[in-house]
Order: structure tokens, then C-alpha cells, then sequence
């Protein structure tokens, strides 16, 4: 007897709810701590008070139920209840059914309000996630520092060597060009001594004409070389801090993609059909032939990127303009086969190329990314689209035009 | 563990299938209830399966036939999550049950996951 009034006296002042209810959900009981977790009054016990309007989730209540009548003795789960004012709660429930005889069966049950210490979990949990969050930005800040880095010393050693190279380049050309006029002048004097006097009995007379005409395709692959050496000097000019990167104006980035679809027209018209979104944006206050530049080179990677496809197919080249938060973002979107992992952060460095000796040089990525970050204070990064091509975008800060 | 595919496996009422195992995406079916009974072990399967995927891939959780997630169920979300940045992986949730979308939005993690 003593242990049943104990007992009935450590449910009263327990810290944990405990309740009594039929299966449809009349409170029969509830001791003090659940009426005040629930915010209920003894008027509304009287009242016929339904468990039911407590649950958070309507449903859970009838998924509970059914639980229940499993028939294991004790079901513990979760509850998730709203009290009366409007206060949520997670608690944890232990509860059984009683069956009776008279067929009203009865749910007997305790409840813990674990609100505080998920609330303190799931906070962990959330700072966690932030932490990560700011792991990746802080990674990315590095990875992009580390890569401007780089592409400052390159940038000095690049203007360097172009420099050093281009004195005896610009001597060699015009020497060249020389022997062209002079092999010219040869040509014809040796074309008016064969019409005038008999030589062809002079031994070797074959083999100077042979030699006159080969110099002349000599020559035109010595040009071809040294035209492939200027380009590639011309483009290490450009890392150059100085030069005219400073002569920045308005500048219309829409029009400018226009021009260099024309101009490129020849890279891309056998290769792919082109979709232009150009948006409603404003100008630019940047340096328009670099800018050129960038597009060119984009533009040129994506048809070079659909035309190694094998099998061959025509592509498409689909370019974007649109304006956030106050920058103009530029997007080309390539059928082309997409860059892989493992060369995704290899393709900004200079000279980092997949294409065959003499096709690429690999500076024209190195270019743009010195073109729109170091000189524009913008960023370009490059993703592969859904259906597997590359997507290179750059944003240029908008806002300073006119400056 | 060993990597089976299409072979459901079950920890006290939630069954885990591997749907898809490739280089660049990872799908698995979730059925039934995710809860303090089982969620450590959704949690270490899903961590290895992380552990065993290519960096840079998606991982996929098809949530059609959850029908519940309790707050053990959320904190092993955030727990894969965090787990799937440091591998540079992308992970959705797909079809969720406007039920478990109610308790995620509650407890504030909606935002942190991608739904598809
Ligand atoms: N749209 C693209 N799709 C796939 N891969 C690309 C694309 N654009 C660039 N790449 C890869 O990046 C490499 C570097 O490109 P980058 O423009 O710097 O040099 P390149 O095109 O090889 O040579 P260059 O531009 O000097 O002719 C390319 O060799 C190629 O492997
Ligand atoms: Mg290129």
C-alpha cells in the first residue's frame, strides 16, 4: 500500500510529464508538471481537453496510435507538441497501452522535454555546418591567392623574357625579309643570264636553280615560324604590369561579343551553331582591347573544345550577359567535352595546355585570368555544365564606370 | 564495408538501397523512419559510402518513402553534409516529404540543404 501512495507521489512532483488519456485522446490524467509544460488549467481537464490539439504535426498522433497497437509494451519516440502558448516542445515519450475489459483501451505514458538539449545539439550541428562553410571560402581565398601569386612572377619573368627576345626577333625579321628581296633580285638576274647566254653546259646549273626556288619556300616557313614567335611574345607582353592596361573607358561588352563573333567567325563556322542571351546591362568602365582579348580566347577554347570531340559532332556555343549585384557577368556555355578534375586547376597557368606542339601555347587562359582579375579586379572560374561541356564565366565590377 | 548495390539493407525500420554508384553520382533510396534507434547507423553507412565515392561527385538521398526524421535524423544530416564539402561533394535531397521538410524548416536546417 505504502509503495502505491510513494509512487502516486513521485508521479505528482515529477519533473517529467505523465498522462493518462483514452485512445481518441481525452486527457483523463496529467500530473502538475505536464499541465504546466502543456499550459493547461484544471477547467480545461474538466472541459474534455483532447491530447490532439497539442501535437505539432496533426498526422503524428494517428501514426502514433498505430504504433501502439503493434502491441509492443513500451514505444519510445520523439514528440514534437505545441502548447497553449504557442511555446513548440520535443520531448521524449515513453508510452503503453492498458487494455480494458470494457474495451476502452488507455494509453499510459511519460514525457521528457528534451526541447533545451536538441535546441543545444542542433546548434553544435549548425555551427559545424557555418564552420565548413567557412573552411571551403577560406580554402578557395587561398587557392586564389596562391594563384595570383603565381601569376605575378610569371608575370614579371614573361615580360622579361618577351623582351630580351623581341630585340634579336625584330633584327632576324627584318633580315629575313632582306633575303626575301634578295632571292627575288637573284631570281630574276639568274632568269636573264639563262635567256641570254648558253649555260646549261655549266656543271651544277640544275641544282642553283633547284636551290633558287626551294630558298623561297625556305623562307616563307622561316616567316610562318617567326610570325608564330611574335604572337607568342606579343601575348607575353601583356603580363607586363605597364603597357596601356590604365587607358580604361565605357565600354560596351554586348557589342564588343558581336564584333568578336565576326571577327572569329572563321574559328567556329564549320565547328558550331552560336545562341546569344545578351542581357540588358550597363557598360563597363574597363580596357576594351584586353576585354576583346578575353572573348576571343574564350570563344576560340570553346570551338577548339567541340571540334576535338570524337566522334564529331556540331556544337553549340551558347554566350550570356546579365548584371548581379552590381557586376556584369559574362557566360560561355560549350558542347564540348568539359575539363576534368584533375586539370581544373592547371588551366589558368601559363603554358598549361593539352593541345599539340604549335596549336596552343597555352597562354590564353593565363591571359584572360590576368586580363579580368589583376587588371579589372574581377574573377573568371570555369564549371562543367549539366550535360557536360565547360561553362567559363567572368564578372567585371560594375558601379565605377565613368570614373 | 562492402559496396552492394540494389540490395536493401534495414536498421530498426529504415532501409537503405544503393541505387547508383558511378563516378559522379551517388544515389540512395531511404524508406521508412529515421529516429534515435537507427540514425548512428544511416550515419556510419552513409559516411563510409561517402568515404568510398570520387571527390567532386553528388551524392543523391531519395527521401520519397521517409516518412519521418527525428531530431537524431537531422543531426546526421548536418553530420554527412559537413562530411560532403570536405570532399568537395554536392548533396541533394530528393522528393522529401512535406512532413520531414516541416521539421527541418522548424528547427531552422532547411536552408542548408539542396532539395530537388
Ligand atoms: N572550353 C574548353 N573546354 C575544354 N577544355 C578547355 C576549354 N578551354 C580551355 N580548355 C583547356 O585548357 C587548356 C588551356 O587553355 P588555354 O586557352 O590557356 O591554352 P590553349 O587553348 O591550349 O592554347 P592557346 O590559347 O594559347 O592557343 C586547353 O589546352 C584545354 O585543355
Ligand atoms: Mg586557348
Amino acid at each position: 500500500m505504502g509503495i502505491n501512495i510513494n509512487f502516486k507521489r513521485f508521479v505528482e512532483k515529477s519533473n517529467s510529464m505523465f498522462y493518462v488519456t483514452s485512445l481518441k485522446g481525452e486527457i483523463l490524467y496529467i500530473n502538475d508538471f505536464g499541465k504546466s509544460l502543456l499550459g493547461i488549467t484544471p477547467d480545461d481537464i474538466n472541459s474534455g481537453i483532447n491530447v490532439q490539439s497539442f501535437y505539432l504535426f496533426s498526422e503524428d498522433r494517428a501514426d502514433f496510435i498505430q504504433d501502439l497497437q503493434k502491441g509492443e509494451i513500451i514505444q519510445e519516440h520523439e514528440i514534437r507538441l505545441i502548447n497553449s502558448y504557442g511555446k513548440k516542445i520535443i520531448g521524449h515519450e515513453q508510452s503503453y497501452i492498458v487494455p480494458r475489459s470494457s474495451g476502452v483501451d488507455l494509453v499510459y505514458g511519460s514525457v521528457n522535454d528534451i526541447s533545451d538539449f536538441i535546441e543545444l545539439n542542433l546548434n553544435t550541428a549548425r555551427l559545424n555546418l557555418e564552420l565548413a562553410d567557412i573552411n571551403q571560402k577560406l580554402q578557395d581565398a587561398y587557392t586564389s591567392m596562391a594563384q595570383q601569386e603565381k601569376m605575378a612572377t610569371i608575370g614579371e619573368l614573361a615580360a622579361g623574357v618577351a623582351h630580351e627576345i623581341n630585340n634579336p626577333l625584330g633584327f632576324i625579321i627584318s633580315n629575313t625579309n632582306s633575303v626575301g628581296r634578295y632571292i627575288k633580285i637573284l631570281t630574276e638576274i639568274f632568269t636573264k643570264i639563262k635567256k641570254t647566254y648558253n649555260i646549261n653546259a655549266v656543271e651544277g646549273i640544275d641544282q642553283l636553280e633547284f636551290i633558287l626556288t626551294d630558298l623561297g619556300e625556305v623562307l616563307k616557313e622561316n616567316k610562318d615560324g617567326l610570325r608564330r614567335i611574335a604572337t607568342i611574345t606579343d601575348s607575353l607582353k601583356r603580363f607586363s604590369r605597364m603597357g596601356d592596361e590604365n587607358n580604361k573607358s565605357n565600354f560596351d561588352l554586348n557589342q564588343a561579343i558581336k564584333d568578336t563573333l565576326t571577327i572569329a567567325k572563321t574559328q567556329y563556322k564549320y565547328i558550331a551553331d552560336i545562341e546569344l542571351n545578351l542581357g540588358d546591362i550597363p557598360p563597363v568602365f574597363c580596357n576594351g582591347d584586353s576585354i576583346n582579348q578575353v572573348l576571343l580566347n574564350l570563344i576560340v577554347n570553346a570551338a577548339h573544345a567541340i571540334d576535338s570531340l570524337d566522334p564529331k559532332e556540331r556544337g553549340l556555343i551558347s554566350i550570356q550577359t546579365s548584371v548581379k549585384d552590381a557586376d556584369v557577368v559574362f557566360q560561355v556555355t560549350d558542347s564540348g567535352s568539359g575539363i576534368s578534375d584533375s586539370i581544373k586547376n592547371k588551366i589558368f597557368d601559363p603554358f598549361f595546355t593539352t593541345k599539340e606542339v604549335g596549336k596552343g601555347t597555352g597562354l590564353g587562359l593565363s591571359l584572360c585570368y590576368d586580363i579580368i582579375v589583376q587588371k579589372h579586379g574581377g574573377k573568371i572560374w570555369v564549371e562543367n555544365s549539366s550535360q557536360g561541356g565547360a561553362i567559363f564565366s567572368f564578372t567585371l565590377p560594375g558601379g565605377n564606370y565613368g570614373k | 564495408m562492402e559496396l552492394v548495390l540494389h540490395e536493401e539493407i534495414e536498421y530498426n525500420g529504415l532501409f537503405l538501397n544503393i541505387e547508383e554508384f558511378t563516378d559522379i553520382k551517388v544515389l540512395v533510396h531511404l524508406k521508412g523512419r529515421l529516429e534515435t534507434a537507427n540514425s548512428i547507423h544511416f550515419l556510419k553507412f552513409i559516411i563510409d559510402l561517402v568515404d568510398f565515392s570520387s571527390v567532386g561527385c553528388e551524392l543523391i538521398l531519395n527521401m520519397k518513402e521517409l516518412y519521418y526524421v527525428s531530431s537524431t535524423g537531422i543531426g546526421a544530416f548536418t553530420t554527412i553534409l559537413v562530411n560532403c564539402k570536405k570532399k568537395n561533394m554536392n548533396l541533394f535531397m530528393k522528393d522529401m516529404q512535406p512532413k520531414v521538410k516541416d521539421i527541418l524548416e522548424l528547427l531552422g536546417f532547411i536552408s542548408f540543404f539542396k532539395l530537388i
